[in-house]
C-alpha cells in the first residue's frame, strides 16, 4: 500500500452474516421444517394445507419477506418484520383461522427454527484471528445486523467464545430498526459512548451496509467481500475493500501502526 | 386432608368426593375438549431463589466493563434491578383494575425501570441488551415442575384431551425453555405467552387466542389457574365452561369464585379421570394408597404456590 493508513478507530462494528459467519446452507432444510409444522399444526387439531402446499406457504412467505426488505432498502428508516407479523401476513394470511392464529401464537420459537433448518453458520475465515488482534489492541468490536432472529446470533457467540469480545451487539428483530437507517449504528455508539466517526462499520453489501456506514457517519465504510463480486459502478463505494477476516485484520493492524509511528515520531 | 372442593360445597376429601365434585362441575357433559393450563403454580412451583439479582447485576456489570463505558458499582446494578422488579410488582397489582392490561416491554423493564437515572451510553447499552438480561433474570427464579403435572398432561393428551398453556411470563423464552427441559411442550398444542403477544391476564384475549388456534368453543373448555384475580376473571370473561383454582387460598387474592378448587394437579388429574370412567379410577386411586392419607400429607404443606418475582 503506498497511500497512507487511515486513523485507527475505537470501535469496529461488524455485520453479521457475510462478515462474522459464513453459512453453509442445507438444501433439504425448509421441508424437514415444514413437514415439522405440518405435525404441530395436525396435533392442535388445525385444518391444515397439505405438506407440499404447506411448504410452498412457506417458501412464498420467505420471497416476499426478501421482496419486502428489497423494496424498503432506499426508505430511510426501513424497519424490521415482526416473528407473529411473518407467520399471519406473509405465510398463512389464507389459512383457516385456527392455524393462523396458531403459528401467530407460536411465531417466535417457529421463526427460530425455520432459521436454523435453513443450513448452519460458521465463523468467518480469519474472524477469530480479527477479535484477538482487536482485543490486544485494544479497539472495541460490536455487531450490527439485519436479523429475523438475533437470539441465534447471541447463542453463537456464546457457543464459539466470541462473545466476550463483543462490546455490544444490535440485532434489527430486537431493535425494530433494519439498515440502512443509521439509527441501527448509532445505536450503538451511543452504547459505547463513542462519535460516528469513531469507529468503522463493516459489511457485505452496497445497498444495506455501504449506505447505512455514510449516513450514519462513520470513520470508515469496509466492504467485505470476494475481489472478484466488488461493483465498481455502485454507489455508494466503500473506503476499503477486504475479502475476509484476515484481510479486516491487516486494514486495521496498518491503521493503528500508522497511529503509534505517528506518536513516535512526534514524541 | 384435601381441599378438592366444588363451588358452594365444604371440603370434600376422598376419592367418592373426587366423583362428586367431577360431576358437579362438569354438569354431566364430561371431559372437556380443551384443557388451558396456566403455567407458574399450575405446571411450575417456585423452588426458592429471589430472580438471582445478585448475579445478573455482576453480568451487567461485565456487560458495561466490556463496552469500555461509564457505569455503576455493581451493588448499586443490583439494588436498582431489584427496586425495578418491586415496580414491575406494582404495575401487575395495578393492572387488576385494568380491563385490557398489557405486559411490560423488555425495553422498558432495562432502560427505564432499571436504569432509568444512569449515565446515557450505559442506558442504550441495557437497551439492546433487554431480551438476554430479562431471560436471565427470569431463570434465576428458580421453578421446578408441580408435582403430578407431566403426568396430568400426558394422561390428557393419550385421552385426546388437547392442552394449551395460557400465561403471564416476563420472558417466554425462558418459560419455554423450561417445558421443553421437563417434557411438557410436547403435551402443549400451543403456547399463548403475555411476553409473547402484549396482552395480559385476565385480558381474556390470551384465553380467546388459545381457543381459537384448538378450534375450541369456550363451552368444551375448562382452564386451570392459580390465582382468582387473574385466572378466574379470565376465564369468566373468555366464557370457558368450567373455571379450575389450584393451591392454597390466599385471602389477598380477591376475584371471582372457581368451579372447583383443587391442591394441584394431581388432584385434578383424578377429577379428570373420574370423568373418564369411575369405576376405573376409583379402583386404581384406591390401589394407590388413598386420598386421605399419604399423598394427600403432601398436599397440606401449606406452600404457596403462587408465581413469584418476575416470572410473573
Amino acid at each position: 500500500m503506498t497511500s497512507a493508513p487511515p486513523a485507527p478507530p475505537r470501535a469496529v462494528l461488524l455485520d453479521h452474516g457475510g462478515v462474522v459467519v459464513r453459512s453453509v446452507k442445507d438444501p433439504d432444510g425448509l421441508a424437514r421444517f415444514a413437514t415439522g409444522v405440518h405435525q404441530i399444526l395436525a396435533d392442535a387439531g388445525a385444518e391444515v394445507p397439505d405438506e407440499a402446499e404447506l411448504l410452498a406457504d412457506i417458501q412464498a412467505g420467505l420471497d416476499c419477506y426478501k421482496s419486502w426488505k428489497n423494496g424498503n432498502v432506499r426508505r430511510p428508516h426501513p424497519r424490521e418484520i415482526g416473528h407473529r407479523e411473518f407467520w399471519v401476513e406473509l405465510v398463512a394470511a389464507d389459512w383457516p383461522e385456527a392455524a393462523r392464529t396458531l403459528v401467530g401464537a407460536e411465531a417466535t420459537p417457529l421463526c427460530r427454527a425455520m432459521v436454523e433448518s435453513r443450513g448452519s453458520k460458521e465463523l468467518g475465515p480469519g474472524m477469530r484471528e480479527f477479535f484477538e488482534f482487536c482485543a490486544q489492541a485494544g479497539v472495541r468490536t460490536g455487531i450490527v445486523a439485519n436479523t429475523m432472529v438475533g437470539a441465534i446470533n447471541r447463542d453463537l457467540a456464546r457457543a464459539w467464545g466470541t462473545e466476550k469480545y463483543l462490546a455490544v451487539q444490535v440485532h434489527s428483530d430486537e431493535t425494530g430498526i433494519r439498515k440502512p437507517d443509521p439509527e441501527a449504528i448509532w445505536l450503538a455508539t451511543r452504547a459505547l459512548d463513542l462519535e460516528p466517526a469513531q469507529v468503522w462499520f463493516v459489511g457485505d453489501n452496497y445497498d444495506r451496509d455501504v449506505r447505512c456506514a455514510r449516513r450514519a457517519g462513520v470513520g470508515r465504510a469496509v466492504l467485505m467481500r470476494p475481489p472478484d463480486q466488488v461493483e465498481p459502478s455502485t454507489r455508494p463505494q466503500p473506503d476499503d475493500v477486504v475479502s475476509d477476516g484476515f484481510g479486516l485484520t491487516e486494514l486495521l493492524r496498518a491503521a493503528v501502526q500508522g497511529a503509534t509511528e505517528d506518536k513516535g515520531g512526534k514524541a | 386432608m384435601s381441599t378438592l372442593t366444588a363451588a358452594g360445597s365444604d371440603r370434600l376429601p376422598g376419592p367418592a368426593d373426587a366423583t362428586r365434585a367431577a360431576t358437579r362441575v362438569s354438569g354431566g357433559a364430561g371431559l372437556p375438549e380443551v384443557l388451558l393450563m396456566d403455567e407458574g403454580g399450575v405446571l411450575s412451583l417456585s423452588g426458592g431463589g429471589d430472580g438471582a439479582p445478585a448475579e445478573v447485576a455482576a453480568r451487567v456489570g461485565a456487560l458495561i466493563a466490556r463496552a469500555g463505558i461509564e457505569g455503576q458499582p455493581v451493588a448499586q446494578i443490583e439494588a436498582d434491578i431489584r427496586s425495578a422488579k418491586d415496580s414491575y410488582r406494582r404495575l401487575k397489582a395495578a393492572h387488576l383494575a385494568d380491563p385490557h392490561p398489557v405486559e411490560i416491554d423488555h425495553h422498558t423493564f432495562w432502560s427505564d425501570l432499571v436504569a432509568g437515572t444512569w449515565p446515557a451510553a450505559a442506558r442504550a447499552l441495557l437497551r439492546l441488551e433487554s431480551e438476554p438480561l430479562s431471560n436471565a433474570l427470569s431463570a434465576g427464579n428458580q421453578r421446578r415442575p408441580a408435582p403430578g403435572a407431566l403426568d396430568l398432561l400426558a394422561w390428557a393428551t393419550a385421552h385426546g384431551i388437547r392442552v394449551g398453556l395460557v400465561a403471564n411470563t416476563f420472558a417466554a423464552a425462558t418459560t419455554r425453555a423450561r417445558l421443553a427441559r421437563w417434557g411438557m411442550d410436547r403435551h402443549l398444542s400451543v403456547q399463548v405467552h403475555s411476553s409473547e403477544t402484549g396482552h395480559r391476564k385476565p385480558d381474556p384475549a390470551l384465553l380467546t387466542t388459545a381457543m381459537t388456534a384448538l378450534r375450541a368453543d369456550p363451552a368444551c373448555c375448562w382452564y386451570v389457574g392459580d390465582s382468582r384475580a387473574k385466572d378466574v376473571e379470565c376465564g369468566r370473561r373468555a366464557g370457558v365452561a368450567t373455571v379450575v383454582l389450584v393451591g392454597a387460598a390466599d385471602p389477598d387474592d380477591r376475584g371471582p369464585d372457581a368451579d372447583l378448587c383443587v391442591n394441584g394437579c394431581a388432584e385434578l388429574h383424578d377429577v379428570l379421570r373420574h370423568l373418564a370412567n369411575p369405576r376405573d379410577a376409583a379402583r386404581d386411586t384406591g390401589r394407590a394408597a388413598g386420598w386421605d392419607t399419604g399423598r394427600a400429607a403432601g398436599w397440606d404443606t401449606g406452600e404457596r404456590t403462587t408465581e413469584e418475582g418476575t416470572n410473573r
